[in-house]
């Protein structure tokens, strides 16, 4: 078997995670209805890492809240293993973007981690070494007891990233999580969350407008346009795993693909402004 | 993987400690304090009596003699309004607070009650509880529950979304939504609701004491005014500004230890 | 730090309520009143019911159609016009005068940092003085006469404001200033451009404050000293035992705070909404 096909070994093609289907969301406004999703469809499957990449605007957020459980869509629907999503579900986890808002200032970071686990009725000791192995997997061990405004925004960032861990879902939801710090953190964060994969096994589904992440994180792109959002084209990505920020990146491939990304969005944006 | 390494020091805000400016600070007011003396030495003005007398004034009365009779009834009666208001006070406004539509509505009543002057209040308590301490508690009770609670309102009700999304995306239970989440946020706002409120139940508590009472500091700085017995007077005022001064410094302490981390935080963002 | 203490009031700007997890339609604007009317109305009811059922005793408390029916004729009398003159002439003079002399000095020491420093601890002391503890002082001096309530509202709302300007002068950002050291802008330009503009909301709250405290000490200087106006008024009325004529006062003393905190907010909307606190809600 080449790389490629040892690489989505552990993927299970045929047990979709996440059903998306017909997904539509408008708001009311003076006039009428202002349709901000309009429709879209996909599947995640169980073990993928798939990216969701779009220009800026409302409409990735907004997808992301539906399929979260934290917004009522105005039509279609959003199935978890088989379940209908109308409330956030236990088995998803979110990481937002803005961490420095979802973390709790007054607690450590250690609290932090730990609260949901409370309120799943783990127990203080449980809670404790769940919280103890989460911090563990991000490398954040030595921090345990600090807050996180003592933090970069780096380690703000892995705290929130352990916390969705020490949650244990079976999928995690990620809001532009790297959108806020600097280049460099990004690089390392960005393999972080691929180790973390491999070695929970645990699907991703991210939210990005960086392209170049989106290609090097995914096993699929899913590029979606504009408003009303709507998906533009999955595209499989066939680069061999373990990724690596050198090495994968200068592949050919990964610049086929990048651009292949980026000429979409680009079209999609002359599109858009031609209107 | 490295990590960055932690927060130095500097990052925290701890501003080096400049020796000029401690004695800068302690010089002002002990020389202000020398002044008064020295001016006021050779008074003979009735209104303004030699500090030296003030002081000794401020000794007879004060300590110990009166203490007991006048100081500690208004202590007393300031601590119980201040402390019913505060738990009434935050209790209704965390239960407005989490019904948004109910806190808009009666937001204009509340409104309206906060701006009545307390002291335009104290004729009509006398009426209603005569002279004595239950008038005092409940009119001190009367003006400081208001800052709190709509403080508390505006506390709970300006939680931020991210903080909001985080209980419900992890499915916090509601119990630990109120009081790990919502009140810890909100509670920066409920302190400074506390603040305005210690500085309005002071007003209240002398002012009560000048209209209608037979004891508490108030009372005895203005019988010592009606009976021409000056430095007694401004021995009265002295205890008022010190005490104040305490009180808030008090305040300022339990402020200091209830919100470490928010003052941390905002050190943080300033730099 | 005692420089927070005047700092952190209660926000009047628009609140953002807790995210729903279900997003409803905006309640449009009629909704709103309709229940702040319903709500308003209840509570009137409630004082009704207090006052006839005999909770609140009637000999203190009037109920709210008493105090209607006695406001018509009181509220076009002589008597009243001229109270309230007074009490809205000796509150405006005093924070007057305390406007002209504690933002001008809390300026200029919140320049310079050393002033700073060397002020904080003595103000901060002279602030925490209940101004009402100088009630008999003024009493003395100036005997029941308006000039003792004036006495008495400069000291009362010089304090906050002094802090609040000082304290708003005192945090200008360092970024600002150093673009106004970059691009060399004269003392004048520094002043009018970023110190006077950056100070700006803290000196609006500053204001708003002390027309509360000294909205206050009027009222109270009345009342304990028998100057002229709403709070003398009260103490007659009182005295004479016309309860819901006394009452019609207390609310006219709230309505004048009310009104005045509406005309304040308003007017800092206007100058200041190039502020934050006054730009629109962020939509995230």
């Amino acid at each position: 078997m080449d790389s490629v096909q040892v690489a989505r070994a552990h993927i299970e093609e045929s047990v979709p995670i996440l059903e998306i289907r017909e997904l539509s969301k408008s708001y009311s406004i003076a006039g009428g209805e202002r349709p901000v999703l309009g429709g879209i469809t996909l599947d995640v499957f169980s073990g993928e890492f798939v990216c969701i990449v779009g220009p800026s605007g409302a409409g990735k957020t907004t997808l992301l809240r539906c399929i979260a459980g934290l917004l009522a869509p105005s039509g279609g629907a959003v199935l978890l293993e088989g379940q209908p999503v109308n409330e956030p579900p236990a088995k998803l986890a979110v990481v937002f973007q803005d961490y420095s808002r979802s973390l709790m200032p007054w607690m450590s970071v250690t609290q932090n981690v730990a609260l949901p686990l409370r309120s799943k009725g783990y127990g203080k000791r449980e809670q404790a070494t769940r919280s103890k192995d989460a911090l563990a997997a991000v490398g954040l061990t030595a921090a345990a007891t600090q807050y996180p405004w003592q933090l970069s925004g780096g380690m703000q960032q892995r705290v929130a990233i352990a916390r969705a861990l020490a949650y244990e879902p079976e999928a995690l939801i990620m809001d532009e999580p790297f959108a806020s710090v600097d280049a460099q953190t990004r690089s390392d964060l960005e393999d972080l969350i691929l180790s973390v994969r491999d070695k929970l096994g645990v699907t991703v589904l991210l939210v990005t407008h960086d392209i170049d992440e989106s290609v090097y994180l995914a096993d699929r792109v899913i590029v979606i346009s504009g408003s009303p959002t709507r998906v533009r084209e999955e595209i499989v990505v066939d680069l061999p795993s373990p990724r690596d920020q050198v090495s994968t990146k200068l592949l050919p491939r990964f610049s086929e693909l990048r651009a292949h990304v980026m000429t979409l969005i680009r079209e999609d944006r002359a599109h858009r402004l031609s209107d | 993987m490295a990590f960055s390494s932690p927060v130095s020091r500097r990052r925290l805000g701890i501003r080096p400690i400049r020796p000029l400016y401690v004695v800068a600070e302690i010089a002002v007011p002990s020389g202000l304090v020398a002044l008064w003396w020295v001016l006021s030495k050779s008074s003979t003005s009735l209104y303004f009596p030699p500090l030296s007398q003030i002081l000794s004034s401020f000794h007879k009365v004060w300590l110990f003699h009166d203490f007991k009779a006048d100081a500690v009834p208004s202590l007393e009666n300031l601590a119980l309004g201040y402390l019913a208001a505060a738990i009434i006070g935050i209790a209704v406004g965390v239960a407005l607070g989490l019904v948004p539509l109910l806190s808009d509505a009666v937001a204009p009543a509340l409104e309206f009650l906060r701006a009545i002057p307390g002291v335009a209040l104290v004729p009509a308590a006398l009426l209603l509880f005569g002279i004595g301490p239950e008038m005092k508690i409940a009119l001190i009770a009367y003006g400081t529950i208001w800052p709190i609670l709509l403080n508390t309102v505006d506390g709970i009700r300006g939680l931020d979304r991210v903080a909001g999304d985080v209980a419900a995306s992890y499915r916090i239970r509601q119990r630990d939504r109120l009081f790990r989440i919502v009140l810890p946020a909100a509670s920066p706002q409920i302190v400074a609701g506390m603040r305005t409120a210690l500085s309005i139940g002071i007003t209240i508590i002398i002012f009560s004491e000048m209209v209608g009472s037979t004891n508490g500091i108030g009372f005895q700085i203005l019988s010592a005014q009606r009976n021409f017995a000056v430095p007694d007077m401004w021995a009265g005022i002295v205890l008022l500004g010190i005490l104040g001064y305490l009180l808030n410094l008090a305040f300022r302490g339990f402020e200091y230890y209830l919100l470490r981390w928010h003052r941390g935080m905002r050190q943080i963002a300033g730099n | 730090m005692g420089i927070n203490a005047v700092l952190t009031e209660r926000q009047d700007a628009t609140l953002t309520p807790p995210r729903r997890r279900r997003r409803r339609a905006p309640r449009s604007r009629g909704a709103h009143i309709g229940y702040r009317i319903i709500a308003t109305a209840i509570a009137l009811l409630l004082w009704q019911l207090a006052v006839v059922s005999g909770i609140a005793s009637a000999s203190a408390v009037a109920s709210p159609t008493s105090i209607v029916r006695v406001a018509g004729p009181l509220l076009s009398s002589a008597q009243f016009g001229t109270a309230l003159t007074d009490t809205i002439m000796s509150w405006a003079e005093g924070l007057f005068v305390s406007l002209l002399i504690a933002i001008p000095a809390g300026i200029l020491l919140g320049t310079s940092d050393l002033a700073y420093r060397m002020s904080r601890f003595t103000i901060d002391f002279l602030r925490t003085i209940p101004p009402v503890a100088l009630i008999p002082l003024a009493l003395l001096l100036y005997g029941a006469t308006p000039k003792m309530a004036f006495a008495l509202i400069v000291f009362g709302s010089v304090w906050p404001l002094l802090l609040q300007s000082m304290y708003g002068v005192h945090q200008v950002d360092p970024a600002a200033r150093d673009v106004a050291r970059s691009y060399r802008l004269s003392r004048m330009d520094r002043a009018r451009f970023i110190v006077l503009p950056s100070a700006a909301p803290f000196v609006a709250t500053g204001i708003r404050l002390a027309a509360t405290i000294s909205l206050l000490l009027a009222v109270g200087s009345e009342i304990i000293g028998g100057a002229p106006g709403i709070g003398n008024a009260i103490t007659l009325q009182n005295q004479a035992g016309n309860v819901p004529a006394m009452w019609v006062y207390i609310v006219v003393s709230a309505v004048l705070g009310v009104v005045a905190n509406l005309a304040l907010i308003g007017l800092e909307r206007r100058v200041l909404k190039w502020h934050s606190a006054h730009r629109s809600a962020d939509v995230a």
